[in-house]
């Protein structure tokens, strides 16, 4: 298992943890702080108001999605 | 094939950002994605518990169609009253001798809560479960999600009694079986369903038929009107139709319900005004505190602002019958104040950044305005 899989396993974890890992120390706030305030928005301001089939929720998990993902994928190409 | 190894990183050990990482993981699933997942364990539970406390109330099959006469009450000079609306309506069909203006005094008319104990907030704490508590009902929640309000939302519902349903069909079954057996639950809506109004809004639901349901939503009215019709009573109103496409389109995504079951007798009425006159006493302090709260920022989901200018009118007509002006006219002027303040203050900004500041500044004008009328009226209380 090298670096690169290393990084984006942990990525997937937590966006941003991967990057911690390759001293992207940078990188890994803005992953981090990004996914913090995107759970933050559904389970502290949005708690019991939430419906799975609700368009902001579509969008907040979309954007979750996305950043889970992009993080995993931009700590693998770091890896190099 | 290569050996796998960790090559060396210029940045933390993987071994330190596993173990953090999990516990993060699991932080998130645990404390939010459960509402989402699911909990079966407390989906049986809750069913198991249900099935056993409303053994014999409900038949196992709802009817066809059930259309039951519970009208609403429009409530003049103010909006925010829905509760009280849907409350008042089905108690005055199950209790015929039970009247709006009895509703509001047998609940908790005088409460002013500061956070004291975990069933409090601050702020205003008249509670329409209490009514029916003291009707000698017990009440119910349910909601599509096992994770429920804390209790100084449901400050009267014991714990025991928030239900978890898994499905919005689940709950509507349930619904039509509660109106066959004459228990008239509450609905909440996510915004008007007649009409564009946002913000939510609690609406009895008193019947249905294969096409949809019929809900008491309070039609449009000038009683509204801020500073007009203060000294006019509630109206009646009739249920509206909606269907269930509507329905389901409005209702909030936890899909709330409420509803009562006739379990004992009624509390005294003379006990319910003890705690009231307690209730009055405290008052004054209590409203300090909510003042101090709200001045330190405090989070406003630990605020409730529920109905005021009507209580008040209701305690105006209750000590005027009495025969005790002094105090009937504290309350009208009282409520006089709240309507010339919400008069003056501004429409509500469309900017969501600061709606809340400006929520909260309304409110610390209304409390501080009310501190003084409210010193009065606990000395003058009998």
């Amino acid at each position: 298992m090298t670096r690169r899989f290393v990084a984006l396993l942990l990525s997937l974890l937590f966006p941003g943890f991967g990057h911690l890992y390759l001293g992207k120390y940078t990188d890994a706030l803005v992953f981090i702080a990004g996914a913090a305030a995107l759970w933050y928005t559904i389970f502290i301001k949005g708690r019991y108001l939430f419906d799975i089939l609700q368009p902001r929720f579509l969008l907040v998990a979309a954007a979750l999605a996305f950043i889970y993902l992009y993080s995993a994928l931009h700590a693998y190409r770091q890896a190099r | 094939m290569p050996t796998a190894k960790l090559g060396k990183s210029p940045g933390l050990p993987a071994k330190f950002l596993i173990l953090p990482a999990l516990i993060i993981l699991f932080s998130i699933y645990w404390f939010g994605l459960r509402q989402f997942l699911g909990s079966a364990t407390e989906y049986k539970k809750d069913q198991a518990y249900l099935t056993a406390v409303m053994a014999g109330k409900l038949p196992d099959n709802p009817a066809p169609s059930v259309k039951l006469p519970v009208r609403g009450y429009l409530i003049p000079a103010a909006s925010g009253m829905c509760m009280v609306d849907a409350g008042a309506g089905i108690a005055n069909y199950l209790e015929p001798d039970i009247d709006f203006d009895d509703f509001v005094l047998l609940g908790t008319p005088t409460l002013i809560s500061a956070a004291r104990n975990q069933s409090e907030r601050y702020g205003p704490g008249g509670s329409f479960t209490r009514t029916f508590i003291n009707l000698g009902y017990t009440p119910f929640r349910g909601a599509t999600t096992p994770i429920h309000p804390p209790q100084n939302v449901n400050m009267d519902i014991a714990p025991t009694n928030l239900i978890y349903f898994k499905t919005k069909e689940e709950e509507l079954l349930y619904l039509k079986r509660l109106l066959t057996a004459n228990i008239v639950p509450i609905v909440t809506f996510t915004r008007d369903p007649f009409k564009p109004i946002e913000g939510g809004l609690f609406s009895s639901l008193v019947g249905y038929d294969n096409t949809g349901v019929w809900v008491n939503v309070s039609p449009p009215s000038d009683l509204y009107a801020p500073g007009k019709h203060l000294l006019e009573l509630p109206q009646r109103y009739d249920p509206r139709h909606l269907t269930y496409d509507q329905f389901f389109k409005y209702w909030t995504p936890d899909h709330q319900l409420l509803w009562f079951v006739k379990t004992g007798p009624r509390t005294p009425e003379a006990e319910i005004y003890a705690v009231n006159k307690r209730y009055i006493q405290e008052a004054p302090a209590n409203l300090r505190a909510t003042i101090d709260f709200l001045k330190s920022s405090g989070d406003l989901r630990e605020f409730s602002a529920p109905p005021d200018v009507p209580v008040f009118m209701v305690l105006y007509r209750y000590f005027k019958n009495q025969g005790n002006l002094a105090l009937a006219n504290e309350y009208l002027k009282l409520a006089q104040t709240y309507e010339s303040l919400r008069q003056s203050q501004a429409p509500p900004t469309p900017n969501i950044l600061l709606a809340a500041e400006e929520d909260r500044q309304q409110y610390i004008q209304m409390l501080e305005a009310a501190y003084q009328p409210y010193l009065a009226i606990a000395a003058l209380w009998p």
